[in-house]
């Protein structure tokens, strides 16, 4: 039955990990670009429900939801737009300079103290069966995950600019001389890649309710080495990656003892070269395809 | 149809292209009147697929201008070129391979100006191209090279341009497939739309065009009309230059008449 | 293309232009460490201990300059080599009775022995180079975003090691009572000796191989160039000046914990390589120093001059959002740098950079 329960809490943070991992690799899908500021969109979503604790709770998740979609898209118009004929190299510089910058800035305005987001707490709690407990939090992660990968789904296959950004992801310039405009297509990943950071943002609050400037790092770092070791190329790859990376965490941490857990960064970190190594070509195909023109 | 230079659509005026030092396209003029067939023939490496992506903007210009219908494309993006009724059939077909043909014809009326006759733009690339409708659903890539050949011309027509580039659009294809392709063409033509034809198969386009480009080392080497498509000594010296023997064989693998299809399509083998 | 190509003519110009050719590029950096060296002097103590921590960092700066501008390969993960170096040197540093109170758990021969300060020196330089040489094994295959995100992850692995393993160092604790003494003497000679290895390196036939493979793989493989190995050379190489300056580093702080190596650090030296220019020597001693400046101006004016101590090699973090700055508008208005990725030339002896094109 303990096995049971583990299962059930690493398919949770699996779910949160896939909404993270699938922002990233959309926004990959479409610019070619690893963004390694997509942890702060969720920092600044943690410090706009820590700002307006006290409202109505639809509300800040609203305000919250409005806040990282601004974040999102003042970076790619100011620090990204720009570097569209760029190397990956330099934007991959540019977009840890954009967090580091955003980091320092939340540093400079709340301190690295933590700051409370107290927001949904009541789902922390649990009912159990038999001898499974399960927090109600775990059923909202398992559901609004499988609600909102479905609905990304549903709109890149059947909407016209979801066909654009699967047009774009796989051959940037032919979608282009076809008249697709990369910027709506950009803006349209960076908007989605903000709703699915902000919900994830929003059932993480309630069991890592203290969000510092490194809050949004720590997760995306994860979300990225799940994103890496999927396969960046499709957004489907790199929902999976995700999962399995928050699946693999949680029940690493629930098996492991306490001694050997310590290094499961390492092992994760290691998982990442091995993968970049072995399947180079196969994870940045297209990069180098992109790069030359 | 023998359409008399009008009204110039496409203006191509000194264009330069280079591809870091390596020039490909120097200094390029050429001009097509609205209604027009122009091709551009040429050996392997001359810059034809240059001056077709230059126009799209795919490539960066290092000098010279393009005009569509009086005003200049330097500012405009390649999406925007699209847009503003221009259509690329590029090189290779270039279908996206994982999605269906029906998402392909859909990407292809991105570019439609007109927010109405879409339904009717696609019954009559259906009409045009039934193995298109025949595979509707089906990923682009498990199509023949032919069917992808024919998918790539629809995608482009749905679009309604007013110029449609076409880049090598026989090539690889069985010789029944081509004389599909150039019945469609021949039927873009009457439907008044300006094509640029890019060919190694010289002669055909040649035969098919109003006009036609020699292109070499990135210049017009000689112009040609549809009466010189059987001047074999005349396209040869085009391609090759004066000091170049004519040898079939020697040297590139496109031989005396590069790209050479079979027989029947190339009188000046004969 | 020509860059390399010219350096490869050196050897059959006469004599006073090889020496012109070697001496301009290596007296700027050469200088400008002097005169900051020698500046320090004149300031107060807390002033000088910046300008110091400015030269050191500087002297990372050209460790990471000796892999990334030489192969054109960015690295998030130099600092993990400044880390093992500066970790190394201080464990080895502390004095061993000491070490047994404090850390029991280390490994015998790590706790019961203590090095002088040259020596720990040069073991920071070993450690450092041979973690290099190690990852560098596998990682030099990769390039682009796949290396760069590679680095990232040896970053990750260093950090997590160092924090939990406690039989080498001290875990999430910091090291404490490490000797300082790096002042103005030793923190101006390690750069210069950073400076000069770097020069060496880059002049020499490897340097040339591997800035050759650089401006273009496919040619340079044609020529027998076995660009991994380059590769590896280089990251070998700027592993132990990455050390090495860490060594330097906890000799100048007098102790150290992880945290000091990791993310920020990295974030530091990386915008002090991209704001100076990243393909050159003279970019990462300017950017370096650059920064440097910028940050102790920003530094002082948000808290006086009176503070010393540790936080100083903290940077305060507006002056995190002013480098930030800096840094992204550098890289996307100036792409190359502030020196525009050349080294100091004088007039009369540069040639034309782009003779093809
Ligand atoms: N992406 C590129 N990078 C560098 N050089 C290129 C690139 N594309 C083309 N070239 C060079 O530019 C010149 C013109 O190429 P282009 O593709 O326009 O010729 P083409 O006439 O279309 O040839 P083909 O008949 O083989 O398709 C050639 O010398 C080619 O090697
Ligand atoms: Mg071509």
């Amino acid at each position: 039955m303990k096995y049971v329960q583990y299962l059930i809490d690493a398919i949770a943070l699996g779910s949160l990990y896939a909404l993270v991992a699938l922002g990233i690799g959309l926004v990959f899908g479409v610019m070619r670009i690893v963004n390694l500021a997509h942890g702060e969109l969720l920092m600044a979503g943690g410090y706009t429900l820590y700002e307006t604790n006290g409202w109505p709770a639809v509300l800040r998740v609203l305000t919250a939801l409005a806040v990282v979609i601004a974040v999102a898209l003042l970076m790619e118009r100011l620090a990204l737009r720009p570097l569209r004929r760029a190397s990956p190299t330099t934007t991959l510089v540019m977009t840890f300079a954009v967090s580091f910058l955003l980091r320092s800035i939340a540093q400079k305005r709340w301190s690295a103290q933590g700051k409370t987001m107290n927001l949904f707490t009541d789902l922390n709690q649990a009912f159990t069966i038999g001898e499974l407990r399960i927090k109600y939090l775990t059923i909202a992660a398992v559901v609004v995950g499988g609600v909102l990968l479905g609905a990304v789904t549903l709109f890149l296959d059947r909407t016209d600019l979801g066909l654009q950004m699967r047009a774009t992801a796989s051959d940037e310039r032919i979608a282009q001389a076809l008249g697709v405009r990369a910027n709506h297509v950009v803006v349209g990943a960076f908007v989605i890649a903000g709703v699915l950071a902000t919900a994830a943002l929003v059932l993480f609050a309630p069991q890592r309710p203290v969000v510092t400037p490194d809050f949004g790092l720590q997760i995306a770092i994860l979300a990225l080495v799940g994103v890496v070791v999927g396969g960046m190329d499709k957004p489907s790859s790199a929902t999976l990656g995700g999962f399995f990376i928050g699946f693999a965490n949680s029940m690493l941490f629930s098996l492991l003892p306490k001694g050997q857990r310590v290094f499961l960064d390492s092992a994760l970190y290691g998982l990442v070269i091995v993968v970049l190594l072995v399947r180079p070509s196969g994870l940045f195909q297209r990069e180098t395809v992109t790069s030359r023109l | 149809m023998s359409v008399q230079a009008t009204r110039p659509i496409l203006e191509i005026d000194c264009l330069s292209v280079r591809y870091g030092s390596v020039p490909a396209v120097r200094e390029l003029s050429l001009t097509v009147a609205a209604g027009e067939v122009v091709a551009i023939v040429g050996p392997n490496g001359a810059g034809k697929t240059t001056v077709l992506s230059a126009v799209m903007r795919m490539v960066a210009w290092s000098a010279g201008d393009v005009r569509l219908d009086g005003e200049s494309l330097r500012k405009r993006s390649s999406d925007e070129v699209a847009r503003r009724g221009i259509a690329l059939v590029p090189e290779g077909r270039q279908i996206f391979a994982d999605l269906t043909v029906h998402e392909n014809l859909r990407l292809g009326m991105v570019a439609r100006r007109s927010r109405t006759g879409a339904a009717e733009a696609l019954d009559a690339v259906f009409e045009q191209f039934p193995i298109v409708k025949t595979f509707l659903d089906r990923p682009a890539g498990l199509l023949s090279g032919g069917q992808q050949q024919q998918l790539a011309i629809a995608r482009a027509i749905v679009a309604e341009p007013d110029v449609l580039l076409l880049d090598e659009p026989s090539l690889g294809l069985a010789p029944t497939v081509i004389d599909t392709v150039f019945a469609a063409l021949a039927a873009i033509r009457e439907s008044g739309r300006t094509i640029v034809l890019v060919e190694q198969r010289a002669q055909r386009a040649i035969a098919f065009a109003d006009r036609t480009y020699v292109l070499a080392d990135g210049v017009v080497r000689d112009r040609l009309v549809a009466a010189d498509a059987t001047d074999a000594e005349r396209l040869r010296a085009a391609y090759f230059g004066a000091d170049t023997r004519a040898v079939a064989g020697a040297g590139t693998p496109t031989g005396g008449t590069p790209k050479v299809g079979t027989p029947a399509d190339d009188p000046v083998r004969r | 293309m020509s860059a390399p190509e010219t350096t490869a003519l050196v050897g059959r110009r006469p004599a006073r232009l090889v020496l012109g050719r070697h001496l301009v590029p290596l007296a700027g950096p050469v200088a400008l460490t002097i005169v900051v060296g020698v500046a320090s002097s004149a300031f107060s103590d807390s002033v000088q201990l910046q300008l110091h921590t400015a030269l050191v960092t500087t002297a990372m700066v050209v460790g990471l300059s000796v892999f990334s501008g030489n192969s054109g390969i960015v690295s998030f993960g130099h600092v993990s080599f400044v880390g093992v170096g500066a970790f190394a040197a201080g464990i080895m540093s502390m004095p061993a009775q000491q070490k047994a109170t404090v850390f029991p758990e280390l490994f015998g021969f790590i706790r019961d022995n203590d090095l002088g300060n040259v020596a720990s020196l040069a073991l920071g330089a070993l450690v450092g180079g041979i973690f290099a040489l190690v990852v560098g094994t596998a990682l030099v295959r990769l390039s682009g975003l796949g290396a760069g995100i590679a680095t990232f992850a040896v970053l990750g692995i260093t950090r997590n090691v160092l924090r939990n393993w406690s039989g080498v160092g001290p875990g999430a604790k910091a090291i404490p009572s490490i000797p300082q003494t790096t002042g103005l003497t030793q923190a101006t000679v390690a750069l210069l000796v950073c400076i000069g290895v770097a020069y060496a390196y880059q002049a020499s036939r490897w340097g040339r191989r591997l800035r050759a493979s650089r401006e273009d793989p496919a040619a340079a493989r044609g020529s027998g160039i076995g660009v991994y190995k380059e590769r590896l050379i280089a990251f070998a190489l700027s592993g132990a000046v990455a050390g090495f300056a860490g060594a330097v580093y906890v000799h100048l702080l007098g102790s150290v914990s992880v945290d000091q190596v990791y993310l920020e650090l990295t974030f530091l030296t990386l915008a002090m390589l991209v704001v100076g220019g990243i393909d050159s020597l003279w970019g990462a001693v300017v950017g370096g120093l650059f920064v440097s400046l910028l940050n102790s101006l920003l530094f002082e004016g948000e808290k006086g001059l009176s503070v010393v101590g540790i936080d100083v090699t903290l940077p305060a973090s507006s002056s995190n959002i002013a480098i930030a700055v800096v840094m992204m508008i550098v890289i996307l208005v100036r792409p190359r740098g502030i020196t525009g990725g050349r080294e100091l030339r004088l007039r009369a002896l540069r040639r034309p950079r782009r003779a093809e094109g």
